[in-house]
């Protein structure tokens, strides 16, 4: 956590202006909005703090052609009202929704990431401060570009390690005319026949929600779909049915309940979430200690473990599980001994870092942005 | 733009030149290195308009082989190009000055399918169209469909970042590569991506996809496959000019139904077409427009009636649904067969690939009509309107230096309206030697700089696939001498890192 008091620049030049002058004398924290911010280690040896939550405001919108470009610091909730005033989304419903730069440099996600894809597939361009104090552009305002290098997807995830994001361009879509929620309650391992049943099929439900407590029996599936009425219509006849083999029953709920349910591990004490393929999700439960409260997403292979600080040590274990299925942790929140012990993150790194290695020197050839925020940084520092 | 011909003989071969082909020999194999100047020959070319002839090409069959073969280029400054089937656009796999040919024709295997998590290992050199079919069987498909589909390469299509007409809500090439192995430009080999979702850091993959063979050579990929939809519609409609195609292509998007495909023909491109593949459109008609819609069968057929009845709202003249797979193949077939089929009407064509915002489709039409009309030449439209990436084919015979010129220079005005109107100049076919010197038009210098930064971080010996992607201080292109002998290239090559010149 930054202890330093950031500026807050309100125009592009003036960030990049800002990020230049910190980044002449010392390493600088870059922030957003701050909703994210202990999710990921503090800047090494920040001298100066620049934050982009006064860059805020939609610059363009054509609802004709289905794209918006926003400063970075917009609240995602402003985004999706001004949208939503013309039938459209952005269908990324992270928790916190916090801002736009926050959504792509922590490459968050929710739900109906099982329908609509992640971050890198909504974004379509950026604008970025830079330590050399120059304001770059990468992408642009069109759903397909292949000009130069694709910059933009670095951005995503980069946790402010290529400098400041200061504005960002969407693809967006229709929203859906019809929505509709339900819940199966019942026991484990009949949730999960019915949750494999559906995934296997493939059948487009907006977001597949598994949650329960491990080792508990109160486990639920929460299914949304999004569509035309009879897309809707024929997704819970299939959830119905797939609720009945299991020899269960699907409740029509409130499409709300899903999203509160996604919303609870970011009120948790300790938060650990883990990406594995996603055929091996269901099993992973297995591994898992008991007592621990989970979401997990079968069709995209999302795995939320959370609960209060004093689960600490329980989740300690999770990541040797997740690695050995092909996964990697996340330790979004935990406590002061968790977060001593493990650290931020389990991942491989075959290479990557050396990637990584070539665009920081591109892009921040000193070293300056938000040093030891990401995942690599990490990995490079314990050599 | 450059389209001098160039000298067939191609580089001398010269002594230091014979020697390094010697090396090459022992650290990829005799088997797998071809030098001889007949066979060479056949790698001079691609789908542009530019030709250059390799000091050597190399067939390898793994990444070991791979890496060892950039690993002595790198350390020799000789320039690695590699190609995947050669059908590109844009000129990314002529070996502009020389250098080595990295041909992937002999990695061509799918390594696994694993439908529990919808991901396919394949090697670079596979025919993109032999996943979907090996796919089809299980109901599984791999999306990004290039016109070329039949010949192109999946890891030229990573190289590339291909789309394709079902790429409007399916996504392009990075939506589809969940990890990759890459040689890097001294010859290590690194693993990025993961078969597991937001791995964390930055997304690493999304850099190296459209990267066109300049930050790493792909020796692996874990492509994402999708569950064929249960159903399609395909619907062919005729209106009496483009400007009310594009409205309709307008009018159907703000309905709220994205179709999965929206392609656009004019009226020229429709004569060639319809009388080379027979695929049954009006050839009287101004514009045909094929669109394609996808998903479970409920409520599909309700959904293909609003869109014909929002296109006989903005004017459409003859509306089809196809019947049958017959009928629908031989709707894709005129439309996936388009390029080909120019040859009925001009001896070359020219063939661009801008994007603009889809809103702006009539203004640009517009703009490629009379690009072409100040240059006396004809251009036919096939393209991906849903997108709003043309596909202007300008008509010439490049037999004829002048019409050439001319049609290069609608070519570049064309460029330059996609700019204006806040597009970009490639959405498909790769910036490569074609487009390279036009980047500074549309991106400012921070991001220009940003580029050569990123290429000098990735490759400072400039080994990989140099003079594409960014405009060159220092091209071979110069004092119109195309092939250089090896030790110019070298030195070419030292001097441009010496000058810290990109490329």
């Amino acid at each position: 956590m930054s202890v330093m008091e950031p500026s807050c620049p309100v125009t592009y030049e003036e960030a990049a202006q800002a990020l230049h002058e910190a980044a002449s004398t010392g390493n600088a924290a870059i922030l957003g909005g701050g909703s994210r911010e202990t999710w990921f280690p503090p800047a090494r040896e920040a001298r100066t703090a620049i934050s982009s939550s006064a860059l805020t405001g939609i610059v363009r919108y054509t609802p004709a052609d289905l794209t918006v470009c926003v400063r970075a610091g917009t609240p995602l909730e402003e985004v999706q009202r001004a949208l939503g005033e013309h039938g459209q989304w952005l269908p990324l419903d992270p928790h916190p929704a916090g801002s736009v730069g926050g959504v792509i440099a922590a490459n968050d996600n929710g739900p109906v990431r099982a329908r609509y894809g992640g971050v890198r597939d909504a974004l379509i361009g950026v604008r970025v401060a830079l330590p050399n104090g120059s304001v770059a552009r990468f992408g642009g305002d069109v759903v397909k570009n292949v000009a130069g290098y694709d910059l933009t997807k670095a951005y995503v995830g980069s946790a402010g390690a290529f400098g400041m994001l200061v504005e960002a361009t969407f693809k967006v879509q229709p929203l859906p005319p019809v929505v509709r929620a339900w819940r199966i309650e019942g026991p484990t391992a009949a949730l999960r026949e019915a949750a494999t049943s559906l995934r296997s099929r493939e059948l487009p439900f907006a977001a597949l929600d598994l949650a329960g407590t491990t080792g508990g029996q109160a486990w639920h599936l929460g299914a949304l779909a999004h569509g035309e009425i009879e897309v809707v219509d024929r997704l819970g006849r299939e959830l119905a049915s797939a609720a009945s083999s299991a020899g269960l029953h699907a409740d029509e709920t409130d499409a709300g309940a899903i999203e509160a349910q996604a919303a609870r591990p970011s009120r948790a004490g300790a938060w650990m979430r883990a990406g594995v393929p996603r055929a091996a999700s269901l099993a992973l439960l297995d591994a898992l200690p008991a007592g621990v409260e989970v979401i997990a997403r079968p069709s995209i292979g999302i795995v939320e473990v959370y609960g209060p600080e004093a689960d600490s040590e329980a989740l300690g274990g999770v990541a040797a599980v997740v690695a050995e299925r092909g996964g990697h942790v996340h330790l979004r929140l935990g406590g002061a001994h968790l977060r001593a012990g493990f650290g931020w993150w389990r991942a491989r790194d075959e290479g990557g870092s050396r990637i990584f290695g070539m665009l920081k020197r591109a892009l921040d050839p000193d070293l300056r942005c938000n040093a030891g925020r990401t995942v690599y940084d990490q990995h490079t520092e314990e050599g | 733009m450059r389209v001098e011909t160039t000298t067939l003989e191609g580089p001398p071969v010269t002594e230091s030149s014979a020697a390094f082909i010697e090396r090459l020999r022992a650290v990829a194999g005799d088997a797998d290195v071809l030098a001889d100047p007949q066979q060479l020959r056949l790698y001079m070319y691609d789908g542009s308009i530019d030709r250059a002839l390799p000091i050597a090409v190399v067939l390898p069959r793994d990444a070991a082989q791979i890496s060892r073969v950039v690993r002595l280029c790198h350390d020799e400054g000789v320039h690695v190009t590699p190609r995947g089937a050669g059908t590109g656009l844009s000129g990314g796999s002529i070996p502009l000055c020389g250098g080595i040919v990295l041909s992937s024709a002999r990695m061509k295997a799918i390594l696994a399918v694993d439908l529990e998590n919808a991901t396919a290992t394949v090697q670079p050199g596979l025919v993109n169209l032999d996943l979907s079919k090996h796919l089809a069987p299980f109901g599984f498909q791999y999306v990004p469909d290039p016109s070329s589909q039949g010949a192109c390469t999946i890891g030229g299509n990573v190289a590339e970042n291909s789309g394709g007409p079902h790429t409007l809500t399916g996504g392009v090439t990075t939506n589809h590569v969940l990890a990759l192995e890459v040689v890097l430009a001294d010859g290590e080999r690194v693993r990025i991506g993961s078969p597991a979702p937001d791995p964390p850091g930055p997304d690493l993959v999304g850099v190296m996809c459209g990267s066109e063979g300049t930050i790493g050579i792909v020796t692996e990929i874990l492509c994402r496959i999708v569950r064929t939809w249960e159903t399609v519609r395909t619907l062919m409609v005729a209106f009496e000019s483009c400007r009310a195609a594009s409205e309709a292509v307008s009018a159907v998007i703000s309905s709220g139904i994205i179709p999965t495909a929206m392609e656009m023909m004019d009226h020229p491109a429709l004569g060639a077409i319809e009388a080379f593949s027979h695929a049954g459109y009006p050839v009287d008609a101004g514009a045909v427009l094929l669109l394609e819609l996808e998903g479970l069968e409920d409520g599909i057929d309700r959904a293909a009636q609003r869109v014909l009845g929002i296109c006989r709202e903005s004017g459409a003249t003859e509306v089809r649904l196809a019947k049958n797979d017959e009928e629908r193949e031989a709707l894709w077939k005129g439309r996936k067969k388009a390029f080909g089929a120019m040859g009925r009407i001009g001896p070359s064509y020219y063939v661009q690939d801008g994007v603009i915002p889809r809103t702006r489709l009539p203004e640009m039409l517009d703009r490629v009509e009379e690009a072409a009309r100040k240059v006396g030449l004809r251009v036919a439209n096939v393209f991906h309107a849903g997108d709003g990436n043309l596909h202007p084919l300008i008509l010439f015979d490049e037999r004829d230096p002048d019409q050439t010129k001319r049609a290069i220079a609608a070519g570049e005005e064309i460029l330059r309206a996609c700019i204006e109107l806040g597009g970009s100049i490639t959405g498909e076919h790769g910036v490569g030697m074609e487009k390279r010197d036009y980047m500074a038009l549309q991106f400012p210098p921070a991001t220009m700089e940003a580029f050569h930064a990123l290429r000098e971080a990735c490759d400072p010996e400039r080994t990989l696939n140099p003079y594409k992607v960014l405009p060159s201080g220092l091209g071979c292109a110069e004092g119109g001498k195309r092939q250089k002998t090896l030790a110019q290239m070298q030195e070419m090559a030292h001097q441009a890192a010496a000058a810290g010149d990109a490329y």
